[in-house]
């Protein structure tokens, strides 16, 4: 390791919230922020890929590529649009369609929707990433048990409903309109609060 | 042009989540393009999944993952933001005409169709069709999912009309007859279904009864 000291920051990178440690890499490409980024950010990555069916050595290394792609895109990075955890999610989320498909130019066919502001920005009303996941925790309160776990398996597990409807020992067209009720509740309740 | 018909919450949802099949996802992305509602949709869903995506409980990682991931930082410099454009110009042109096609082939006078040539499951289409004005299908159901968004022109379908924008999502236990309505001179979709030996679809059927295939 190049014993390069990265350390003009003031505060040490550990007391920073998420977003700060981006911006921390954006403006002196601060590896201690960095570090600590990966901390939080890698194992839980490398655990949503693996629920999605990822193998495991897969999994690490996609993680590995969504945290390079993180130090090398922070100064993109635009916090009155996404919170860190949802920045970094669309980037892994964007590494494995990629490697599923395992065809480099597939992403060129999706919509980029990074570069678009959220609806009417406030500059004074600002929310931090940390707030804005709190609300989507509380939007998430507003649903049943039984509709936070179809939600859960929607997001994080790459099951046809059919599997799911035998997983839970529903009925399919239970595990359908529960999905599709979870759902539009979900996206209500997320309008309203953010 | 504001569409009127849109894919369902829970269709948004996978599609945020990354999780659509492969090829019906770019038929959400063509309506997501051109859907002012549906891409403020699909970035509440994307805020969900980053969200709970940092609740998830952490994997273990290899012991030597955080000094591999260090050693690589020093090949990989962050980009500057205004500089150093780290990936080529985007590409500007709309998701339709990015997408690299086959070979048109003419079913019946007056209705082509021609294959997208992006990675899919085995035995899954993805194509355009176009169908001039006033042709009508059979009645037909569906041996399986499908999704269809109207890039041009206009279709029928009973009492609803999709138009330029719109999203239609089949499942086996639609019956259809949609007819192609007299405007613009036709109409231009892009449709997903997924593989079947009958491969049947709401447009899908049509191109059947007239081909005969
Ligand atoms: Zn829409």
């Amino acid at each position: 390791m190049t014993p390069e000291p990265s350390i003009e920051t003031s505060e040490p990178a550990r007391e920073l919230a998420p977003e700060d440690l981006i911006v921390a890499i954006a403006v002196r490409a601060d590896r201690d922020a960095f570090a600590r980024l990966f901390q939080l950010f890698a194992p839980r990555l490398k655990s949503y890929l693996i629920g999605l069916g990822t193998t495991p050595p897969a999994a690490e290394e996609l993680a590995q590529e969504a945290m390079l792609s993180v130090w090398r895109k922070a100064a993109f990075f635009n916090r009155s649009r996404a919170g860190a955890s949802t920045w970094i999610f669309t980037i892994a989320r964007n590494l494995r369609i990629d490697a599923a498909r395992k065809e480099r130019s597939a992403l060129a066919y999706a919509v980029d929707l990074s570069e678009e502001p959220d609806a009417p920005e406030q500059p004074d009303a600002i929310v931090s990433g940390a707030e804005r996941d709190l609300k989507v925790r509380e939007a998430l309160k507003s649903l049943t048990p039984d509709q936070v776990t179809v939600v859960r398996m929607s997001f994080f597990q790459e099951k046809p409903h059919s599997e799911i409807a035998a997983d839970l020992g529903i009925p399919l067209g239970t595990v359908k309109s529960r999905v599709r009720l979870a759902m539009a509740r979900l996206r209500e309740r997320l309008e309203e609060l953010l | 042009m504001s569409a009127r018909h849109h894919p369902a919450d829970a269709v948004l949802a996978d599609y945020a989540a990354g999780t659509l099949r492969p090829g019906f996802d770019i038929v959400v992305a063509a309506h997501v393009e051109s859907c002012e509602r549906c891409r403020r949709h699909v970035r509440l869903f994307e805020k969900a999944a980053g969200a709970m995506m940092s609740d998830l409980p952490p994997a273990e990682m290899s012991a030597d993952a955080l000094p591999l991931m260090l050693a690589r930082l020093e090949r990989n410099p962050p980009a500057a933001s205004a500089d150093a454009p780290i990936a080529p110009p985007r590409d500007t042109r709309s998701l339709i005409e990015r997408l690299p096609v086959k070979r048109r082939r003419w079913l019946a006078p007056g209705v082509w169709v021609q294959p997208i040539d992006v990675p899919q499951l085995p035995g899954d289409k993805l194509y355009f069709l176009r169908v001039a004005a006033g042709i009508r299908g059979l009645h037909h159901g569906h041996s399986g999912p499908e999704f269809t968004a109207v890039v041009s022109g206009a279709l029928r379908d009973g009492k609803t009309t999709y138009r330029a924008g719109d999203f239609i999502e089949c499942d086996t236990e639609v019956v259809h007859r949609p007819k192609v309505l007299a405007q613009d001179g036709g109409c231009l979709c892009i449709a997903a279904s997924e593989g079947s030996l009958k491969g049947q679809g709401f447009l899908g059927e049509l191109i059947r009864t007239i081909a005969g295939v």
